[in-house]
């Protein structure tokens, strides 16, 4: 069932999306066309009325790319937010909440779709700009690539931290993603002021997630935690035989950060998934 | 297995912040029937029907659903109507009869599609440009298309015109589930009482009166609106000497 | 929607009485088939289990008549059918007399004021 629910929420995300990320990679195939094609074709001649026309072209292209570019970001944000709430806690939430499924599934097939609208998002930027780039300095690009193999043949752990590195990324995102659902639901309990009391319940999580932060690391401090743990962590590297190069410590970083965020992601599920079987207040 | 009864509320109470909506209401909903939940606005219709069908989390007390607490089996037999039109609003026809195709073993596409085409709706329109009249429709259409235990209807006759109604209630006692009992909701008691087996009256919360609509009338020698109107009459203000005639 | 009927009075013995009358009235086929009671639900704008109610009470009283195979049919019970419609005839002329009787008319005055909108009919 709850790859039921992904599916038609992944088919309404599309409805809002699904055109902008092709037009996203379109317009950076174009604009960076443009770039090269009129720097080469056309040598300056002040004069000349190709130079008025790509004099348009430079501020035209720039400007549709920029533009869709944008409207990725905002409609990514909308996503995020508008399918919960909407989705969730208004009218749709009559259906939604009414569908022989339990809270839990819903609230996981909205993150997992956001999540993965966010992903995309932000590797069609990606992409987008390297198309750009390659367009423009292909033989750049190839270097730069080239380069960046060279290093991972040298160093094949480095593979391991970026596919952590990765991993840490949607875990958080997910983390950030439920932050919000759960101040959402903290909103919905009030009657009237749903939305103020959902930006300020947002606030302060942000507050208390950075007190809390803030008390561990003045905490780890006075008791030289730090020092000792990286210590405790270089010994370990050097009883192992290694380099001393700290990717035993780089890997203890990124172990706390994923902890770190995977307890966030643990507690606004619970805290969504609670208010929704208990107080859910649509109205 | 089925119980004998569909609908089973012991003590059954919610307050909003204090306020009762609900009081120590205990209801037992047999199968097979047309039952009408009759109460003015603000009586506790809507909060009842919330309760049985999962939406809210009474204060205190137990309802029981074919037996079982409400949850993933209940909500699987329960076809209900809110008196909100729920679509998303990216969805055709077509895509909400997928998705309760997906959902409701019992939806019934084929009945649903032939209900559409009776009443001239395509199966490629768009939701989000319909009427508030044809979404209406096309949610009772959804709901009597499937072959529920317990079908809930708030207020599905209200603010419509009489020959809406006339519709809405054919599409009603043709289509449901024989086996499966109906509870409608309203305050429009005129209109629906010759379609109904039983009536509850629902009073601030309390459940005032639970009969078979043969006894009241051989009891009472009169309609079920009129049996109403006294049971919920309200002492206008006659002026300070009202009484002195 | 649906047949005339009184909402005070509770709705199935009003279902069957109609019935009654539709059958000894002709409208249906002695011996042909009745329809079922979700076609005459609908008509009457009442729900299943009143009418069943309604056509149970006729099925006891033998007008209608239910087969294993082949549904519902009216009775060829010509005698039964013939009763019937002298006890609706009796139960209607009785009720008129009353009606009479509290104008102040005596059963003689009736009669001939019948016989005179007989005449004036014919």
């Amino acid at each position: 069932m709850t790859g039921n629910l992904i599916k038609y929420e992944f088919r309404s995300g599309l409805r809002y999306i699904g055109i902008i990320w092709p037009a996203l990679i379109v317009s950076a195939a174009l604009l960076g066309i443009v770039l090269k094609v009129m720097g080469n074709v056309f040598p300056e001649d002040p004069q000349g009325i190709m130079n008025i026309l790509q004099l348009i072209f430079d501020l035209v292209f720039p400007l549709i790319y920029a533009a869709i570019f944008i409207a990725m970001i905002v409609i990514t944000i909308f996503i995020v937010l508008m399918r919960f709430y909407k989705g969730l806690l208004g009218d749709e939430g009559y259906l939604m909440h009414t569908l022989p499924v339990k809270p839990w599934q819903l609230i996981t097939s909205k993150g997992i779709v956001a999540c993965a609208v966010v992903m995309i998002s932000i590797v069609c930027a990606v992409i987008s700009i390297f198309i750009l780039i390659g367009i423009n300095d292909i033989n750049g690009l190839l270097y730069g690539a080239k380069e960046f193999f060279a290093v991972l043949g040298e160093e094949p752990r480095l593979i391991l931290v970026i596919i952590e590195f990765v991993i840490l990324a949607i875990i958080g995102t997910m983390a950030s993603i439920y932050q919000i659902y759960a101040a959402m639901a903290i909103g919905q309990l009030t009657g009237k002021h749903r939305l103020l009391t959902s930006l300020g319940a947002y606030i302060a999580i942000n507050i208390a997630l950075t007190i809390l932060a803030t008390v561990i690391i003045v905490v780890g401090d006075t008791l030289c935690l730090d020092v000792w743990l990286s210590e405790w962590l270089w010994s370990i590297e050097a009883s192992a035989g290694m380099n001393d190069d700290g990717f035993i410590l780089v890997q203890a970083g990124l172990g706390a950060a994923f902890v770190a965020a995977a307890v966030q992601l643990a507690a606004f599920h619970v805290i969504t998934e609670r208010i929704l079987s208990k107080k859910l207040n649509l109205i | 297995m089925k119980t004998e009864l569909v609908v089973e509320c012991r003590d059954l109470t919610k307050n909003f912040s204090g306020v009762k909506a609900l009081d120590c209401v205990d209801l037992q909903l047999g199968r097979g029937k047309i039952i009408g939940l009759l109460g003015p606005n603000g009586s506790g219709k809507t909060t009842l029907i919330k309760i049985l069908n999962g939406l809210l989390e009474p204060t205190f007390g137990e309802v029981l659903i074919d037996g079982e607490h409400p949850g993933v089996h209940t909500k699987s037999v329960i076809s209900y109507l809110p008196d909100k039109t729920y679509f998303a609003d990216w969805m055709k026809v077509n895509d909400i009869f997928d998705m309760f195709g997906d959902f409701y073993k019992d939806f019934d596409r084929e009945k649903a599609e032939m209900m559409c085409a009776s009443m001239g709706i395509g199966l490629k329109d768009k939701l989000k440009t319909m009427s508030k009249g044809t979404k209406e429709k096309v949610q009772l259409i959804l709901v009597m298309s499937r072959r529920a235990q317990l079908y809930l209807l708030d207020e599905p006759i209200a603010g419509v015109d009489p020959a809406a109604r006339d519709y809405i209630l054919t599409t009603i006692i043709n289509n449901y589930n024989e086996e499966g009992t109906v509870v409608i909701s309203t305050h429009l008691i005129s209109d629906i009482e010759r379609i109904l087996d039983e009536v509850v009256f629902i009073k601030n919360g309390v459940i005032v009166r639970h009969e078979a609509v043969d006894d009241i009338k051989e009891k009472e020698g009169k309609s079920i609106d009129d049996v109403f109107k006294d049971t919920f009459r309200m002492v206008p203000f006659m002026g300070v000497n009202g009484y002195d005639r | 929607m649906g047949w005339n009927l009184d909402d005070s009075r509770p709705i199935w013995p009003q279902l069957k009485e109609r019935l009654m009358k539709d059958i000894v009235g002709g409208r249906y086929v002695m011996g042909g088939p009745f329809p079922t009671v979700r076609d005459l639900a609908e008509e009457a704008g009442v729900n299943r289990n009143t009418m069943q109610r309604a056509l149970s009470e006729l099925e006891s009283e033998g007008l209608v008549i239910t087969n294993r195979t082949a549904g519902r049919t009216v009775t060829t019970d010509e005698e039964l059918v013939a009763e019937t419609k002298a006890a609706i005839a009796a139960d209607n002329v009785g009720r008129f007399m009353d009606e009479m009787a509290s104008l102040g008319f005596s059963a003689e005055e009736v009669i001939d004021i019948i016989k005179k909108k007989g005449v004036e009919n014919r």
